[in-house]
């Protein structure tokens, strides 16, 4: 059983905000919700739920899966908008997600680190490049409260503190990086994922960012490249005892 | 004792038996970390499209053809100042390679027979790249410069997207620096090259001790070493020297004779998953088009037939969309050999030299022979002469009728197909169950396992020069008394990563610094109960002195040179090696290569002597 089946808080839509908007225009899902959150979840685990509906209401969540194998659960973002976590958030962009909850942040700082990078990736972010702090903690972790967390880190455009259900936020856990197949408390991972989502290519780097310089290099390597031009290189190996990191022999200057 | 010996007093069969079944035996509890009910991986939810099994011939991969040294003039010439002992190693022989995306045909039935796209290395400047790659031919006292182009389409161009264009080709287990050696770090990009400098000598340069046989190589890029050896980035790479001469017909007394040319056969094993249109698809959010959902709900999953199932979210009970979980393991349904789906090879009745390596990037294997179906398991000639651990000679070769094969195991092995009649069908059989998420066996044998391979016996019985040596190579001693620290490492899981030491991988530490010349005892640790880890360490082989406090003794399979621990659940290897001859730095990682992504990995460093770390031993003097 799950510790908790509260369904999540309905939020006002906060419609003056340009973001939202945008994300409101991507899809508006707020008519797909009350199906989703009107059915009781005991009634499902006791057998109630007739299965055809309940066929036809997960092919409908796996119809939207455009993408092959990303549950697209509906989630709350720290303003207040319900959205499909990948039509709307996801789909088409480069994007970091992690998983988080604000009491566990003592234990696993990693908002901070994620705003390291985000700060990282400079004029880039919210622009092609967004990122998403997922909470698992739906019972403490409101919008409001996430919304008041993301002003500590003066969280910009483009970054998104979300909470959803708990069996949708064990969905995405489980998709990302594998979990227990229900929630528990301590659910944060020690990573954050980086993709492309338009092409499917995906990697992750450890949540504590000690090198910025390295981590960015290793997220922008899934952005999109461009079209080789001039003579090739090589990238080395460099001359002994020259200057560079102390984990690679690779030539930064390197001769034609 | 000479493999003779041993079969005279009946114990060759068993000793090797009790080295291969350390985790045979185990009970891999199943709580915990394992799927929900619910769960259907991909690869029994959407599987491959069907195949008509063995009916495309083997792939033979062409041996690497080496160019004239003025063609590396252009654009820039090899730098002699980049690579340590370069003029002392000079090269002799020069190799271009370059890697490129083109179609591959896995098999010849449809959709496969359209191609599916794929990476590979072309043999010299021009010509058609294959996977896996051209097989180097490499002699002892030979080096060798190998400069490779990495020609891939650049993000977002090309047709594997779930690999990145960006490679560091690591030679496992080569005696190389770390500017050759491949280590993630290294890597270079479209519009790139690097030059790799081998130089085909023996640690110690103990031509007596430290001579290897079957090395391979592959992608190590940080972060993507799965989805790049398994968008066809590998291949072999061969070290011969006069007694292990590549010549059956040897005149050299010494020499093994151990079959030769054509009867010397690299098979590399890659378990790979494809879509409706046949091409390749690895886990996670691959960008296609949704594909049938083959049933409704998978049975024992349904919520009102299981009520106590955990989770209520029908998404996630009946979520299918997902061949793996990329951070456990990616395992794909359809085995294939070389690069061809289940193949068939034409066999002569006589021996042949199989070097036999798991290319990953998740599945492990326990192999062996079967004749004409299930009632031939007895057969005497369903048996394997073993060669090598980890393509390193044994003293003396051990017979065996099934071996394990664990990611990136090498184990080169003389199968005798004079003992079949003529028209005889023999197979290579896995008999190993792995977990649905890849990360490790489920501790179950396969009843009818999988038919890897099919060897199709000829009728006329062939001229065989070929010999099988009593004795091959010394081991290098053990000598604790050389130890200068002992170090300790536990492979585990935490919070949604591996980890080592409970550390995840960082480019930017150190995590030893060991002393050039020196030797030292590891012990590796698996913290987990449910998963395997097949632990590589680069650079120099070692001795395995116990696992789980059990000495390993002579005519064990594991007493050998190895560059793998394998590391089963709840399992301790205790190990003794010695790092010589070069500087630098060089990985210690989970050759579950997904599990190598998710930070698995350490960096150690070998330093000038005085200036290591560790726990010192106190030797008793």
């Amino acid at each position: 059983m799950t510790p908790d089946n509260k369904t999540p808080q309905v939020i006002t839509t906060e419609e003056g905000d340009a973001t939202l908007n945008t994300v409101s225009q991507r899809r508006k899902l707020l008519s797909a919700l009350p199906a989703l959150v009107a059915t009781s979840i005991p009634a499902l685990a006791l057998g109630v739920q007739n299965q055809a509906e309940l066929h036809a209401r997960t092919q409908e969540i796996m119809h939207r899966v455009h993408n092959n194998g990303f549950p697209d659960v509906i989630v709350a973002t720290h303003k207040g908008e319900y959205v499909n976590f990948y039509q709307d958030l996801l789909k088409d962009r480069l994007v970091l997600i992690n998983f988080m909850s604000i009491d566990a942040e003592e234990e696993l700082p990693i908002t901070a680190n994620m705003a390291s990078l985000i700060k990282g990736l400079g004029e880039q972010f919210g622009q092609e490049v967004f990122a998403f702090s997922i909470s698992y903690d739906h019972v403490n972790d409101t919008p409001q409260r996430l919304a008041e967390f993301a002003r500590q880190f003066d969280a910009p455009d483009g970054w998104y503190f979300l909470s959803a259900k708990p069996e949708d936020v064990v969905a995405l856990g489980y998709r990302l990086y594998r979990t227990s197949g229900r929630p528990r408390d301590r659910m944060h991972a020690d990573l954050i994922h980086y993709g492309n989502t338009n092409l499917g290519l995906w990697g992750t780097v450890p949540a504590q960012v000690t090198d910025v310089e390295l981590a960015i290099s290793r997220i922008t390597s899934v952005f999109p490249g461009k079209p080789v031009e001039g003579k090739v290189r090589r990238a080395g190996p460099r001359r002994l005892a020259t200057s560079g990191p102390v984990y690679d022999s690779r030539d930064r200057y390197g001769l034609v | 004792m000479k493999r003779r010996d041993l079969l005279k007093m009946g114990l060759a069969g068993t000793m090797s038996a009790a080295a291969t079944s350390v985790y045979s035996r185990a009970n891999f509890p199943q709580n915990g970390l394992v799927f929900p009910d619910g769960f259907t991986p991909s690869h029994v939810g959407r599987p491959s499209p069907p195949v008509t099994p063995f009916k495309d011939p083997l792939f033979r991969m062409p041996v690497a053809k080496p160019v004239p040294e003025e063609q590396l003039n252009h654009p820039l010439s090899p730098d002699p100042m980049a690579h340590q002992r370069y003029d002392e190693l000079h090269p002799q022989k020069y190799y271009i390679e370059h890697i490129k995306e083109f179609k591959w045909q896995y098999h010849s039935d449809p959709p496969y027979n359209q191609g599916s796209w794929s990476w590979g290395f072309t043999n010299g400047v021009g010509g058609q790249a294959t996977t896996p790659g051209p097989t180097y031919h490499a002699k002892y006292g030979e080096p060798i410069l190998l400069r490779r182009f990495n020609d891939l389409p650049h993000v977002g161009a090309g047709n594997v997207p779930f690999a990145l264009p960006s490679t560091s080709i690591h030679l496992h287990n080569a005696h190389t620096a770390s500017e050759s050696d491949g280590i993630p770090t290294n890597f270079f990009n479209p519009g790139e090259f690097w030059d790799y400098h081998y130089g085909n000598f023996p640690a110690g340069f103990d031509y007596q001790h430290e001579i290897m046989s079957t090395l391979w190589y592959h992608d190590h890029r940080l972060d993507f070493t799965a989805p790049n050896v398994y968008a066809g980035l590998s291949g072999f790479y061969l070290l011969f020297d006069d007694l292990d001469s590549n010549n059956e017909k040897d005149d050299n007394p010494n020499a093994f004779r151990l079959p030769s040319g054509e009867y010397d056969i690299p098979l590399i094993l890659h378990d790979v998953q494809f879509d409706q249109n046949g091409q390749v698809v690895f886990d996670f959010f691959t960008n296609r088009p949704p594909e049938p959902v083959i049933g409704d709900f998978p049975p024992g999953s349904d919520p009102i037939d299981n009520p106590g199932y955990q989770s209520e979210s029908p998404l996630h009970r009946n979520y299918k969309g997902s061949p793996n979980f990329t951070v456990f393991g990616m395992l794909g349904d359809r085995i294939t050999v070389n690069r061809t789906i289940q193949p068939h090879l034409k066999v002569e009745r006589r021996k042949y030299r199989f070097r036999i390596l798991n290319g990953g990037p998740s599945r492990l294997y326990r192999l062996s022979l079967r004749v004409n179906g299930r009632n031939g398991d007895n057969h005497p000639g369903c048996k394997f002469y073993v060669l090598t651990n980890d393509g390193n000679m044994l003293e003396y070769p051990l017979e065996k009728q099934s071996f394990d094969l664990w990611v990136a195991n090498r184990v080169d092995v003389v199968v005798d197909f004079s003992a079949f009649k003529p028209g005889d069908e023999v197979y290579l059989v896995n008999r190993l169950e792995m977990r649905e998420d890849g990360a490790g066996p489920s501790g179950r044998e396969l009843d009818e396992g999988d038919l890897i391979m099919r060897f199709d016996v000829g009728h006329r019985k062939a001229k065989d020069p070929s010999q099988i040596p009593d004795y091959m190579r010394p081991l290098p001693p053990i000598n604790l008394s050389e130890a200068r620290v002992k170090r300790n490492w536990v492979f585990d899981y935490d919070n949604g990563l591996w980890t080592v030491n409970g550390r995840l991988f960082n480019p930017n530490r150190i995590d030893a610094k060991i002393e050039k010349g020196s030797a030292e005892i590891w012990t590796i640790r698996n913290g987990g109960s449910s998963w395997a880890h097949p632990v590589h360490t680069h650079f120099e082989e070692f001795r395995i002195l116990e696992v789980n406090g059990k000495p390993v003794k002579p005519g064990d399979f594991l007493n050998s040179r190895k560059d793998i621990v394998e590391l089963g659940p709840n399992t301790e290897v205790t190990f003794f090696g010695r790092w010589r001859d070069f500087e630098g730095i060089h990985v210690m990682h989970c050759h579950n290569v997904v599990h190598e992504d998710h930070e698995m990995m350490i960096q150690w460093q070998i330093v000038p002597p005085g200036m290591g770390d560790g726990e010192e031993i106190e030797h008793d003097t």
